[in-house]
């Protein structure tokens, strides 16, 4: 084992789960969980004495809940917290304001857990060790300022361009950011892979359409391809687009998953770009693993745009520096400069160059 | 049911068996205090925690239904407004009984109990006051079928443009059609016939064989005609052709399709006229309660009781080498008085003592356990009881952190339930009556626990209308069980030990006329077996008082010694008040009963052993009599001889060894001898019961013989260790 292992404090309110959990995060040898807490006001104690690394939170805790437990650890000695709590309705929200409050990510507790136990497991561990390795930025945006005119939906909507989004960790907060920076005319339609479970998009939809001056919504099979509409896809589903006599429209399937993921950004980037050619625009931004590169690389066969954002700029730098690598991204570009790009890429009469100086031409 | 194979997944089963009962407490204290401050959101939220965690916890164990249960439950608590909802408490409290049954059965692995009453309510909860927001979730599910989908609105607008009428047409195919799939494709082909399909329900690619197909199409032609076309004889059974949206009717946006949108709403109205049905629903009775389990808190080592008492029992095996050593040390000492070694031996010795003593303690303690554990399932249960027989009762605790072994708090929890339904059912009166005896109308059940020298106490009481001594003595009389001249002189706490005696108090007529002691008999004998004993006392009009007098601890008691025919018994010494000395000349006969005069009180006299033979000189014969106390009344027993004190470790009896209540354990000493040690309470009431119709004596008698028996099977026992 090279180096300290990584430091992690366990909170929640079960007792069974304070054994759980540290089983399964030992099962990986370069984590060491060093407490447990059973609600807010032992997690911050803990996370005083024991300097964690890594914190683990329920969000549904008695005394202190887990955002009022969040916030207090962002403001006093900010540690990168995985939001591990199990699913619920209300849990949605809470979470992706978990998440607006800082949270590195967020993981569900399994319906059926024993069935997916290791799964979960390993899924909990890549967590935790992509949380410990990243640089805890003071919030790097700044305050979002919801934006809630929205333009009327006029009958000619046809887009110019069709942006596909592939995001994982970090996304929430980053997404958050680019929809409220892009304008009510934004000419281009907006199709989004966020990686998240069934049950959280339907809220996290709405909470965009809250802070954007674009309609955002959770996407439905059917849903027409609009200029200045943001479809999201569903948790557990797959998103593709389609081409259709009278519209564009998004459409869903339940294929199985793709790299591991449901929705998978790879499926969501190939069919926009072998749909749209050159009328594409891939962008992937922060996350782990890999989803997306292979798809970013389809569109740029086709001739459309590939874009993935820039190292400083995300929480994790992984989708998007798999695709630099791979030789996919055309542009790398920064999440503050991304909204002009965009809106200078899809402008009707633009040529979608002039936003280029801001960015940076990728490496390779 | 997927169960993790390995041992971990056990481990995880035990450790949620366990903390689920700390959850489903919580739930009925929850529901309790809702109860008492309706529509409080805060405590919601405290039994949607409850559920949220036992959702999480019985999914991470693969117990499906009851995660699931648990889910719909902390969803319908989540909906707005459901806080208001006056059926929270009670479907909380159903909650928690089903849930107990639930993990009764995954831990038993027997049959899941029937949940659909429990769902329907909680699907009651989310339909009641918040009908809007369930409506709308409804409609995305049930009536998903009949949601066009953007598109196909899209469609619909540019074809009405187009001078098309929207129809929607609606085919049942026949039941009896044996190919589904083949029907939907040529109903399919007919109804494009007609015109641009532009929606199609299931959707073309649904692998499953529909009865049942809805079309939306493009048309100039009537309905009629389209229904004509699509009535295809043997396979279709029913055609229903609806006008959505007639030819170029300007700018109808088509939404809301009118037909579907009632039917929604039918189905979402009807769950609220379920609700009021279950409501009135009485909860299950409450015996099939769950033993409630010590309280986990952080640092705490929950250990198998099991492996305590592995632990006291090797204690128990050193003290009984204690006395060994102590044995061989006095001997050493006689035989060798002026050693010098002998003092080393004694500082030794009692350095050892003394360390044994602590050690004996401190396990003790750990298996002690505050009677809080036990006593916080009774609030639920006095408020269900309280339902059941339409009284108005408040549960008033104290004492909770009285401390009580293990074993006791669990072998008590029947019988003070019982006790507990008594006062409640029968103890306190309905409001009607209490009002007219000018008692406030709401009436208090007492749970109360203390420490009393070497006993813990724990007191049952009530305001209620106490029982009626007379009575109780008439039906004594009726019932045989004594004579009228013997009941008239009888002491009131003597006749109202009548209520424990087996067959008394089934009686149904007593129920009614006494009003109490259903089913005492049975408390009494769990009780003699924890060598505990029970009092009561009763003030007419005012209430009775239940008083359980329980030992600290089951396996190490102090005792006295004695011989009674040359054999060993001990019994335990907080019991015996006095010693006596006196002769066979100061013992009086008086019916049958032989007491003693001692200075100023009359001793009932309990004799072990044979009476004495008639001669003179037997008169004269020295006895020592130990004046003991059982519950709260005093006796003489009379011993031929003392032996000693001595701490006694005691070795439970299986029943297959021996078969009497009069004895309550055995001990071997240090010097390998076999002590029986007595149960006082069961001794007394059998000599009391018998003395009646025999001559004491004889019963006396077969106390000793009987214990022979056990005597032989103990000394084998000893001989091998």
């Amino acid at each position: 084992m090279r180096g300290a292992p990584i430091r992690v404090l366990v909170v929640d309110d079960s007792a069974l789960m304070r054994k759980l959990i540290p089983q399964m995060l030992e099962a990986d040898e370069s984590i060491e969980v060093v407490g447990t807490a059973l609600d807010g006001n032992f997690c911050l104690k803990k996370i005083d004495d024991l300097r964690p690394n890594v914190v683990t939170l329920d969000l549904e805790m008695p005394g202190m809940n887990g955002i009022e437990t969040l916030k207090e650890i962002m403001r006093r000695r900010p540690v990168p917290v995985i939001v591990f709590s199990s699913h619920s309705t209300e849990g949605a929200s809470v979470t992706l304001k978990a998440l607006g409050l800082g949270a590195f990510d967020f993981l569900t507790k399994p319906k059926d857990a024993s069935a997916h136990m290791v799964e979960t497991g390993r899924e909990l561990i890549a967590k935790v060790k992509a949380a410990a390795e990243c640089k805890l930025k003071p919030r790097l945006l700044p305050g979002i300022i919801p934006r809630p005119e929205k333009q009327a939906l006029t009958a000619a909507t046809v887009p110019t361009k069709v942006v596909a989004i592939g995001i994982s960790t970090g996304g929430p907060q980053a997404l958050e950011y680019l929809l409220s920076q892009l304008p009510g005319d934004f000419p281009g339609t907006v199709v989004v892979v966020q990686h998240m479970p069934e049950g959280f998009t339907e809220m996290f939809a709405r909470r965009l359409d809250e802070i954007s001056p674009l309609r955002v919504k959770e996407a439905q099979s059917g849903d027409l391809l609009q200029a200045g509409r943001v479809l999201i896809c569903p948790g557990s589903r797959h998103l593709k687009v389609r081409r259709m006599p009278m519209a564009d429209i998004a459409v869903l399937t339940d294929d199985p998953r793709v790299n591991g993921h449901r929705p998978s950004a790879d499926v969501l980037l190939r069919s926009v770009g072998e749909e749209f050619r050159n009328q594409a625009v891939g962008l992937l931004m922060t996350g782990m693993g890999d989803d997306g590169a292979e798809g970013l690389g389809t569109i740029k066969k086709y001739g459309g745009l590939t874009i993935a954002q820039s190292e400083d700029s995300c929480v994790v730098f992984g989708m998007p520096k798999a695709a630099i690598e791979r030789g996919y991204a055309a542009r790398v570009i920064s999440l503050d400069v991304l909204s002009a790009t965009l809106q200078a890429v899809c402008n009707r009469n633009g040529n979608g160059e002039a936003a280029v100086g801001k960015g940076m031409q990728a490496g390779n | 049911m997927s169960h993790p194979p390995d041992e971990r997944g056990a481990e995880m089963r035990e450790l949620f068996y366990e903390t689920s009962q700390e959850l489903l407490q919580a739930l009925n204290d929850e529901a309790l205090k809702l109860e008492k401050s309706p529509g409080d959101e805060e405590i919601v939220r405290g039994i949607r925690r409850a559920a949220h965690t036992l959702k999480g916890d019985s999914a991470a164990c693969g117990f499906r239904e009851l995660s699931e249960l648990a889910h719909r439950f902390e969803d319908a608590l989540s909906v707005d407004g459901a806080a208001a909802n006056p059926a929270v408490a009670e479907i909380a409290f159903q909650a928690a009984d089903v849930f107990a049954e639930m993990i009764a059965a995954y831990r038993g692995g027997s049959k899941m109990p029937l949940t659909t009453n429990l769902s329907k309510k909680i699907k009651a909860l989310t339909a009641g006051p918040t009908a809007k927001k369930s409506r709308t979730r409804k409609a995305k599910s049930i009536a998903k079928s009949v949601e066009w989908t953007e598109y196909e609105k899209l469609a619909m607008t540019r074809a009405q443009a187009s001078g098309q009428d929207v129809l929607h047409v609606l085919v049942k195919i026949d039941q009896h059609c044996a190919m589904p799939i083949a029907a939907r494709q040529l109903v399919q082909n007919a109804v494009s016939t007609m015109g641009p399909v532009i929606a199609v329900r299931p959707e073309t690619n649904s692998p499953a064989a529909a009865r049942q197909l809805e079309f939306v199409v493009a048309s100039v032609q009537t309905a009629e005609q389209i229904s004509a076309k699509c009535k295809i004889p043997t396979i279709v059974e029913e055609v229903t052709v609806e006008m959505l949206f007639p030819a170029s009717a300007p700018a109808a946006p088509p939404s809301a399709p009118s037909a579907p949108a009632m039917e929604e709403a039918k189905v979402s109205e009807t769950p609220s006229v379920v609700e009021a049905v279950p409501a009135t629903a009485l909860p299950p009775p409450p015996q099939a309660e769950p033993v409630i389990v010590p309280a986990p808190m952080e640092n705490i080592l929950r250990v198998d009781a099991g492996r305590i008492d592995n632990v006291l029992n090797l204690v128990g095996e050193l003290i009984i080498g204690k006395s060994m050593l102590q044995q061989a040390l006095s001997e050493f000492a006689k035989r060798f008085p002026r050693e010098g070694l002998r003092s080393k031996f004694s500082d030794a010795m009692a350095f050892q003592a003394r360390v044994l003593n602590d050690l004996q303690r401190s396990v003790m303690k750990i298996r002690m356990v505050p009677v809080e554990q036990l006593f916080r399932r009774f609030p639920r249960m006095v408020r269900d009881v309280a339902r059941q027989c339409g009284r108005d009762v408040e549960l008033v605790l104290s004492g909770q952190d009285t401390d009580l072994d293990k074993g006791i708090l669990d072998a008590i929890a029947e019988p003070l339930t019982h006790m507990v339904r008594n006062a409640v059912g029968h103890g306190i009166e309905p409001v009607e009556e209490r009002s007219q005896h000018g008692k406030p109308p709401r009436g208090t059940v007492r749970l109360n626990a203390y420490h009393q020298g070497n006993h813990v106490i724990v007191e049952v009481s009530d305001d209620g209308r106490g029982m009626d001594v007379q009575k109780i003595r008439a039906k004594a009389i009726e019932l045989g069980l004594v004579s009228s001249e013997e009941a008239g002189r009888l002491s009131d706490p003597e006749v109202m030990d009548f209520i424990f005696r087996p067959g008394f108090s089934t009686a149904e007529q007593v129920t009614e006329v006494s009003g109490r002691g259903v089913g005492m008999d049975v408390v009494q004998s769990v009780l003699h077996r924890l060598k505990a004993t029970i009092s009561v006392e009763t003030h007419p009009g005012r209430g009775t008082t239940f008083r359980l007098k329980l030992p600290l601890t089951l396996a190490i008691i102090k005792a006295l010694l004695f011989w009674v025919e040359r054999r060993l018994y001990a019994i335990p010494l907080n019991a015996v008040l006095e010693i006596a000395r006196t002769t066979e000349a100061e013992v009086h006969q008086v019916d049958n009963y032989e007491v003693l005069q001692l200075r100023n009180q009359v001793l009932p006299l309990l004799r072990l052993g044979r009476p004495p033979a008639a001669e003179a000189d037997s008169a004269h014969s020295k006895l020592f009599v130990l004046v003991i106390t059982v519950g709260e009344r005093k006796y003489g027993l009379i011993v031929d001889a003392l032996d000693g004190e001595e701490e006694l470790v005691i070795k439970a009896l299986d029943d297959q060894t021996f078969s009497t209540d009069l004895v309550s354990g055995a001990s071997i000493l240090g010097d390998g001898r076999v002590v029986l040690i007595l149960n006082l309470p069961a001794v007394v009431e059998h000599v009391a019961r018998s003395r009646p119709q025999t001559s004491g004596n004889v019963s006396s008698g077969l106390l000793l013989s009987s214990t022979d028996r056990l005597r032989l099977a103990m000394g084998a026992q000893g001989g091998q260790a």
